[in-house]
């Protein structure tokens, strides 16, 4: 999900970084914005954002931090929960 | 396999709070808060809020005693001029001071040249998409490292006569710092290291090959490279033949480089700001802070060290007693880069320069609480705020509201410097929460403020709502439409980043 980003500069940043991962442009940033900044409301840096959605479109995990073991673990249960 | 997985990030996370009653010590492991003076470990229950008095007001906090320092606001803002919003230079990202009066402000577009007084433009100049700058005193040069692959060279002899004085691409990819002293143009080029280059003819002198630069410094014969997490001390009297001296080494990826010799300051992205010092050719780790945001620029001044931490702009003392956060100043937008000199700085924020001045001696408690405390859970629906003192002395914070459904587990909470407490507010079940809670505290620049109490949309355990966007799969370049709602009956991970 790239932020307030053109295709055009996004582009040559995802491909020499290697992703070949669907990047969804969030030209406005409506998405990014649509978040309570986090659970105890405090947010102190505007990236990372990470949200893992389940099956059924709930929101599981929603972080402001990399906290990949965690990622990690909510993606699992929620395939699990498939 | 996952049905979709969306994207890598662009930076690094935040260090994890400590649990309540811990905070950070000066390697950033988890500790016990600790009173001033007091030698002993503390346990938990010993602080903060737990053992605050409600006296109703905002009594003056005593200096810390190991520290020179008085209670005071140690930054003043002094001034800043925006682009025009369709002009042609915009989006600035680092800033690099050119003398007592002047500083050149680079971003997209080109640079500005700004009073270091009050942050307005003097001087105009279109030119490359800029991504940082390094500036020669003894050659008079401007470096302008592009966002593609080129080092520009401007003869700034005559500030308001530039004369381009040449272009060079000595590696391979991406560059992401740059450096400049006595001749000699150092270049952080990522994977392939550290580029040393002749200031004048732009010749390469030498490469230091490390595994990911993206951050050096020059000052003299002694230059610092970090290679990721690590920050290596290089002796470059013969540039030609650099020499590794000693290394230390950080807790992330060092972003941004400031180096006079004696002090290195390292922005860590969403990890802070680390300062090391320098003595007999040996670095050591002084301090590693916290800043409000994240930290891409670090500017050093005399016995302090600027940094732009994206929503604000902080003061590091390195002083007797330091090296200690005296405090920080919010900014109108985000700021990337920051140079400083003489007791004044010049950030870059984004479409605007902001000057500031330091008073000397000076230092207070830092309050950091975010405007909103958005409500988990609905029975009773509850906001926690994490109310954060970011400054060098004690913080008292004191909480009303005139909303009487709302209820708070504490009126007061008092804060030692580095630590954190939580307030709990709570509502009527049944009842969304949208209402206000109102603090004053003994910060020298937020006395007063409020707390907006908000039940949020978009979060764990609701339903996301549904949105559609263009995108596509790299190599491909075609632009596709992705609905959320399309990949119903998948996990769904979204990644958001942005490049700056």
């Amino acid at each position: 999900m790239d932020v307030e980003d053109s295709f055009e500069r996004s582009y040559g940043w995802v491909v020499e970084a290697g992703v070949t991962l669907p990047v969804l442009l969030d030209r406005d940033g409506a998405a990014y914005e649509s978040y309570a900044p986090s659970e105890s409301g405090h947010s102190t840096s505007p990236f990372p954002l990470q949200v893992v959605v389940d099956g059924e479109g709930v929101i599981t995990y929603l972080s402001r931090e990399n906290l990949p073991d965690q990622v990690r673990a909510a993606i699992d249960a929620a395939l699990e929960a498939l | 396999m996952l049905p979709l997985l969306v994207l890598p990030l662009v930076t690094a996370g935040c260090t994890p709070p400590c649990a309540d009653g811990f905070g950070r010590d000066s390697e950033g492991n988890c500790v016990p808060y600790r009173s001033p003076g007091d030698t002993g470990v503390d346990t938990p229950d010993d602080t903060g809020g737990d053992t605050a008095t409600d006296t109703g007001t905002v009594t003056d906090t005593e200096p810390v005693e190991t520290l020179d320092l008085a209670y005071g606001d140690p930054i003043l803002a002094t001034g800043r001029e925006s682009t025009e919003p369709d002009g042609p230079i915009y989006e600035f990202v680092d800033v690099v001071l050119l003398d007592d009066d002047h500083a050149a402000a680079v971003g997209e577009g080109g640079y500005v040249l700004v009073n270091v007084a009050d942050g307005s433009h003097v001087w105009r100049e279109g030119g490359p998409r800029v991504y940082d700058a390094a500036w020669d005193a003894t050659l008079e040069r401007l470096y302008l490292g592009s966002r593609e692959r080129e080092v520009y060279a401007v003869d700034l002899t005559d500030l308001q006569s530039p004369v381009q004085a040449g272009a060079v691409q000595a590696w391979s990819g991406y560059h992401e710092d740059l450096a400049a002293d006595g001749g000699v143009l150092a270049v952080a080029a990522l994977g392939d290291g550290a580029v040393l280059l002749d200031g004048v003819t732009l010749a390469p002198l030498a490469t230091i090959e490390v595994g990911w630069c993206a951050a050096v410094g020059l000052a003299g014969d002694r230059a610092i490279v970090a290679d990721g997490a690590e920050v290596l001390l290089y002796d470059v009297s013969d540039p030609a033949a650099p020499v590794e001296l000693s290394r230390a080494s950080v807790r992330a990826t060092a972003r941004n480089i400031d180096f006079d010799g004696e002090h290195v300051g390292v922005a860590l992205g969403g990890h802070g700001v680390a300062v090391l010092e320098v003595e007999d050719d040996t670095l050591s780790l002084a301090g590693e802070f916290e800043q409000p945001g994240s930290t891409y620029g670090v500017a050093l001044d005399g016995e302090y060290l600027w940094t732009s931490a994206w929503s604000e702009v902080g003061l590091i003392w390195l002083g007797k007693g330091g090296p200690v956060v005296v405090g920080t100043e919010p900014i109108e937008e985000n700021t990337m880069g920051i140079g400083a000199g003489g007791g004044r700085a010049v950030a870059a924020d984004w479409f605007q320069t902001a000057a500031f001045e330091r008073v000397d001696g000076v230092a207070g408690p830092e309050l950091q609480v975010p405007g909103t405390a958005w409500v988990i859970g609905d029975d009773p629906p509850t906001a926690i705020v994490e109310v954060t003192n970011l400054g060098a002395m004690d913080l008292e914070v004191d909480f009303s509201t005139e909303d009487t459904s709302l209820e708070l587990d504490t009126d007061s909470l008092l804060i030692e410097p580095g630590g954190s407490e939580r307030l709990v507010i709570t509502g009527e079940t049944g009842h969304p929460l949208s209402s206000v809670v109102e603090y004053v505290s003994n910060d020298p620049d937020e006395e007063s403020g409020q707390l907006e109490v908000r039940t949020g949309e978009q979060s764990v355990g609701q339903a996301h709502t549904d949105f559609e966007l263009e995108g596509f799969v790299p190599p491909d370049t075609n632009l596709e439409p992705y609905a959320l709602s399309g990949q119903s009956g998948r996990v769904t991970v979204l990644a958001y980043f942005a490049l700056y």
